[in-house]
């Protein structure tokens, strides 16, 4: 922009140069001012004077504007030495910058003056000045002159005032001052008392420290008459001293300072001269004799270094000064506002090789005194900062001393107060950090770190040390550590102790041996808190033997010393164990060959046991065979099992899955990973998901036996990794700890390869017992029974139907009519619902049946299942809220309802009431068919036998009312009025199985596209269907509208009705968020089909980034072909086993 | 899976530049193979998908991720240290 203005500025200028004949100018007029002397400087001024609206520029115009330029062309021997141009008016807009001037303005020209110059000058010269308005620029060109006249140097005449202070003041007596004026030859200054014309010297004082000035005496002087003024002057020639005398204050003490100016007339023959100065005065003063306590104002001040700095670096001493009430000090440049205090005065006497490199003064308030003379004071506290450059030699302590002397006034005075004052550096080491400051390192809880720390700081504090001897990886720890040490009574109690915390799991030789030290009994677990005198040695302890729930009370008891403890080991165990104290088994078993645990200790006993072994013991070359880990959780003695984690636990701090290593394979070939059963049950208890393998379990490895194999004993060994856990504690085991040979796991299994062995033992893993005890598809372990509680209600449920509780006075009626026939109720009772749950039982086999095991995974993916079941929700919905009735087909209820009319007639009573079972559930099915279809569809998606057992739960829940009131037929009465709100329930079943339905339409529309979401019948549909039928049943309860099959109005609206109508409601308001991209629990979310891929009508109108689409990338859908790509580009191969859902 | 993780930058580019893709759909009612693999790498049972196994150019497997119950919770950043790994263990292997 700048270059494109240039010839733009060329052109005005062109431009300008001609308008300027037009007689606008700038005038420019020399200015002389002050004496040329030879030998000095003297400034030639030319002012500059513009027309009305228009600018020049500075010299140093950063835009395009031009400055004057000035050409001497005659000096007379003056040397131009520099040029002093006012301050600019910065302009600046968008074309840059411009440093402008406009009216009038001065630029002074600084000559050297030789100095043999004398007598008339001439300065000569001419300047072109460009000035500018907005639309263009002018030049004006001119020449100037001016004369000046050299005067020749004079010796400079001044009077002196000197204060003679002699001797020290006497607190409460009379000091005198004398002040000396010196008055130059030839001059004579004036008594106090003249009566000529000339004037006596003007004393003031400025500052008197509470001195009182008494008198004054002044010498005689020379009187002279003077005939053509007639009159006598009374003068001074030389030196003469004029005497002040003070009266010193009773309090007075230390220094006083007296001070202030003069005005000295003095004068010759020909004329007068006037000096003006200042002068001063210290004072030492003499307590009083009569011990009456000087009151001398006195300043407080201490000298400091902050914090520690580093050799070579810088220190920052701050000087505190405190001052009196009322009393103020002044600011260092006090001066500078024609102040008369005299600001604090610092000397450092020993700095250590510190250099002073900078120090910083607090603002002072300024105070005015008069017209012209101002005060810088600071009143209170101040503190001046001095930064020293430190010596990179420097040493751990660096002393500073220094002195001060410090003016306080107040508005009688000022004293002098004098001091000293000292500080240390510390001087913080450069290398290693600072050890103290590394050893008191504390962890999160407030527990040292450092053991032998902690030791020292129980000493020093004279408190017992607790430590707290746990697991990096251990959640019991963990869990005391959230729900015992959070309390509010141990945190009281901790404060009596130093705490310390050990870990036993993490490399740290230190902690280590510590534990190895302290632990209670070998293989104890963690965590084990410990009390110890100042011996280090405990004087109780404290393991994990109690549920959590207990621990806290436990604990507390522990910390308070009331409850009986486990006793402190009597010795220190031997810190490195032995293979003798390791056990028996050890000894006799270099390499395990037992194949079971390595050295057995009592701690690992008491969790689990294991065997290894192969699947088969004699095996031929070339085939096949597993190694079997099998494994035996024990019982921790207090009735609990313990547990070992799946690999499928979510990997976090404290759980540690049960991982196996290979450490020999012993010449044969493993194939694939270690194999492992179902986890028995999924466990959540806030440290992630744990799942726990099941009681008794096996991990299976696959070999190949080389046909290459020499027959003989081939051995495979290993090591198994990880830690069984109870409620209390777990104890941790890890193969890659080497100097911790207790917690060792090793394995061993030997086979026998010979020709006449098997053809292969490959297995596979196993477990049983543990958790819910349910295998396979683990996920809804937790669930199932909740699923299946649901299911037994619900078919209480039905019963409520009216295709069910009409007919239900009838059924009763029966089994009391069989029993006057001398029946027993009981029979017919039990016979007649045995049918009912029969024959959904059925129903759920053959659906178990149909979908089967690997079809349970299918039948959730399988477009066409789920579209019929979303036709079939849609039919039942459609029954239910009223627009036809489902019927089973007439034949199959003829058929029953026949057999029953004839085992009546030939008096089978029994008889009857098995087919009158069965006809009751044909007969009711269009009512209890939608429901059990609902269980049923649920229960698909599971394990196989998930539908049997849900059709079991269903019909027992239809079943039992039924037998309870057979026994009991007085219960009949008890059953609800049959009415219009039967009607209400089958209606709301329908809106239900309208949300049901269109959940399953989104499922197989999905299924069919192969896509992870709907696109149609998406999330957002599914949801907006969902609200809607939930508020109309809400809506539907309240009455707020009919249906088909309603006849009676619906006058007044019980109150289980309205609750029910509340809740369907605040369900509707619940999902809503949904639309608009809300997330919800698991639960929901398991149900709801993820969001469109483009969004639906989800709010992201944001979100315009480009996305990366997975399936742009070349996806190999043949793993061989993949493989071969693979070998080529020589990359690893990502298989990515997925399904169309 | 797919939607949430793949599209991700972290993942994405590593699926670009570093791995040969095979997608492996059990559940197809034509093509019994993807099945029969699964199978081989998990050594039968029940094994829910999606599971994800990287493997060496001869097929044996270096590393697997089995996505947590709750799919939600893997994040992108998870899956692309899954892959991290994968790729370090194959450089290893090589």
């Amino acid at each position: 922009m700048r270059l494109l203005f240039l010839p733009l500025a060329a052109l005005l200028l062109a431009g300008g140069m001609l308008y300027a004949q037009e007689g606008l100018t700038a005038e420019v007029q020399p200015l002389v001012e002050g004496s040329v002397e030879p030998g000095k400087q003297w400034t030639f001024k030319l002012q500059f004077a513009l027309p009305d609206g228009y600018h020049a520029y500075h010299k140093d115009n950063p835009g395009i504007g031009m400055a004057p330029k000035v050409k001497f062309t005659q000096t007379s021997g003056l040397k131009l030495a520099s040029e002093v141009w006012p301050e600019p008016t910065k302009h600046k807009d968008d074309s840059g910058e411009e440093w402008e001037y406009s009216g009038t303005f001065t630029i002074g020209y600084i000559f050297d003056v030789p100095a043999g110059a004398s007598g008339r000058l001439r300065i000569a010269g001419s300047h072109q000045t460009q000035f500018c308005d907005e639309n263009g620029c002018f030049m004006s060109e001119a020449e100037f002159s001016a004369d000046i006249e050299v005067i020749s140097a004079e010796p400079v005449l001044a009077l002196t005032v000197a204060p003679i202070a002699e001797g020290k003041a006497q607190a409460g007596k009379e000091y005198t001052l004398k002040l000396r004026f010196t008055v130059p030859a030839g001059y004579h200054a004036y008594h106090r008392d003249n009566k000529g014309y000339g004037v006596a010297p003007i004393v003031k004082w400025t500052e008197l420290a509470g001195f009182e000035l008494a008198r004054e005496d002044w010498p005689k002087a020379k009187d002279r008459y003077y005939e053509e003024l007639e009159a006598t002057e009374s003068e001074y020639s030389g030196t003469f001293d004029i005497a002040y005398v003070f009266k010193v204050p009773a309090g007075a003490s230390g220094t006083i300072k007296l001070a202030g100016t003069h005005q000295t007339q003095f004068c010759n023959d020909d004329g007068c001269l006037i000096t003006e100065g200042g002068f001063s005065a210290e004072i030492a003063v003499q307590a009083g004799a009569e011990g009456s306590k000087p009151k001398i104002p006195t300043a407080t001040v201490s000298a400091a270094f902050h914090g520690t700095a580093k050799a070579g670096g810088e220190a920052t001493l701050e000087l505190t000064i405190e001052l009196p009430e009322h009393f103020h000090t002044y600011h260092k440049d006090n001066a500078t506002v024609k102040g008369y205090g005299e600001a604090p005065k610092v000397q450092f006497t020993q700095t250590s090789g510190m250099t002073l490199k900078s120090e910083s003064w607090p603002d002072a308030k300024k105070v005015k005194y008069d017209e012209d003379w101002y005060e810088l004071e600071y009143e209170g506290k101040l503190t001046l900062k001095y930064t020293f450059e430190v010596p990179s030699a420097a040493n751990a302590k660096l002393p500073l001393t220094g002195s001060y002397r410090i003016q306080v006034c107040d508005d009688g005075g000022c004293y002098l107060n004098d001091g000293t004052f000292s500080a240390t550096l510390e001087i913080a080491a450069t290398d290693a950090p600072q050890p103290t400051q590394d050893r008191a390192r504390k962890d999160s809880h407030g527990f040292y770190l450092d053991f032998d720390y902690a030791l020292e700081q129980a000493r020093k504090e004279g408190k017992p040390l607790l430590v707290d001897f746990n697991g990096e990886n251990c959640a019991p720890c963990r869990k005391m550590e959230k729900t015992v040490f959070s309390l509010v009574e141990v945190k009281e109690l901790f404060t009596g102790f130093v705490i310390a915390s050990v870990q036993n799991d993490v490399n740290d030789v230190r902690y280590n041996e510590l534990w190895a030290k302290y632990q209670p009994t070998p293989g104890a677990p963690v965590p084990y808190y410990a009390i110890m005198d100042h011996d280090a040695k405990v004087v109780r302890g404290i393991g994990s033997t109690l549920p959590a729930d207990k621990r806290a009370h436990e604990f507390v008891a522990f910390l308070k010393g009331e409850a009986p403890m486990e006793p402190a080991p009597v010795a220190d165990p031997p810190s490195k164990l032995t293979p003798a104290a390791i056990g028996p088994a050890a000894a006799d078993a270099p390499g395990w060959p037992k194949g079971l645990f390595g050295p057995p200790t009592e701690g690992q006993a008491q969790g689990m046991e294991f065997s290894a072994a192969f699947a088969s013991g004699k095996v031929k070359p070339g085939s096949k065979n597993s190694v079997v880990l099998k494994f035996t959780m024990k019982d921790n003695g207090a009735g609990e099992i313990y547990h070992a984690y799946h690999p499928g636990t979510k990997a976090t701090e404290v759980n540690i899955p049960l991982t196996v290593t290979l450490k020999d394979n012993g010449g044969l070939k493993p194939t694939g990973e270690w194999k492992y059963p179902a986890p028995a049950e999924k466990v959540d208890d806030g440290f992630g998901e744990e799942w726990r393998l099941p009681h008794e379990f096996t991990l299976v490895l696959d070999f190949e036996v080389p046909s290459d194999l020499k027959p003989g004993k081939y051995t495979v060994t290993g090591h198994v990794n990880g830690q069984y856990c109870d409620s209390n504690g777990c104890i941790f085991f890890n193969a890659k700890t080497a100097d911790s040979p207790n917690r060792e796991f090793g394995w061993v299994a030997m086979v026998e390869v010979s020709l006449d062995g098997a053809e292969g033992g490959v297995t596979e893993a196993t477990g049983t017992g543990g958790g819910s005890g349910i295998e396979g598809e683990v996920e809804k372990a937790g669930g199932i029974w909740l699923f299946l509680f649901f299911a037994l209600l619900g078919g209480m449920i039905t019963l409520l139907t009216p295709c069910v509780l009409p007919v239900l006075p009838l059924t009763v009626g029966f089994f009391v009519s069989q029993s006057e026939k001398g029946r027993s109720p009981l029979v017919t009772a039990f016979i007649y619902c045995t049918c009912i749950v029969a024959s959904f039982t059925l129903f759920g086999l053959i659906t178990s049946a149909l979908v089967g095991a690997t079809g349970a995974q299918q039948i959730s993916t399988n477009g066409w299942v789920n579209g019929f079941l979303a036709i079939l929700f849609l039919t039942f919905a459609l029954s239910f809220l009223g627009l036809f009735e489902l019927r089973v087909p007439a034949f199959m209820t003829a058929w029953f309802t026949k057999k029953q009319l004839t085992a009546q007639k030939e008096g089978k009573g029994y008889a009857k009431a098995f087919f009158s079972g069965s006809a009751f559930a044909l007969i009711s099915f269009s009512c209890t068919g939608p429901i059990a279809g609902a269980f049923l569809a649920g229960a698909a998606g599971g394990d196989f036998w998930l539908p049997t057992l849900a059709m079991l739960a269903f019909s027992t829940g239809m079943a039992l009312p039924i037998f309870v009131m057979g026994q009991f037929p007085s219960l009949m009465k008890k059953l609800p009025k049959s009415g219009g709100w039967m009607n209400a329930l089958k209606v709301v079943f329908g809106f239900v199985e309208i949300g049901l339905a269109i959940m399953y339409f989104s499922a197989a529309e999905q299924a069919f596209a192969s896509m992870p979401a709907a696109e149609w019948v998406n999330r957002y549909v599914v949801l907006a269907v969902w609200i809607t039928v939930s508020l109309a049943s809400g809506l539907y309860l309240f009455g707020f509208f009919r249906m088909p099959h309603d006849h009676e109005e619906t006058k007044q609206i019980g109150v289980i009705r309205s609750l029910f109508a509340v809740a369907f409601i605040a369900f509707a308001l619940y999902l809503v968020p949904g639309m608009f991209g809300a997330k919800f629990g698991p639960t929901l979310e398991g149900i709801l089909p993820l969001p469109p891929e483009n969004g639906g009508i989800q709010l992201s109108l944001g979100g315009g980034a480009p996305r990366n689409d997975p399936k742009s990338l070349p996806w190999e859908h043949n793993l061989a072909k993949g493989l071969e790509i693979a070998a080529k580009v020589n990359k690893p191969v990502f298989v990515d086993f997925t399904g169309y859902n | 899976m797919e939607r949430d993780i793949f599209p991700r930058d972290q993942v994405f580019n590593q699926f670009k530049d570093d791995f040969v893709l095979v997608a492996q759909y059990t559940d197809d009612p034509d093509d019994p193979v993807p099945a029969q693999n699964l199978h081989k790498y998990t050594g039968g049972g029940s094994f829910a998908v999606p599971l994800y196994i990287v493997t060496d150019s001869k097929g044996l497997e270096l590393a697997r991720l089995v996505p947590p119950t709750n799919i939600s919770s893997l994040s992108g950043s998870q899956f692309a240290s899954f892959l991290q790994d994968a790729k370090q263990k194959y450089a290893a292997g090589e």
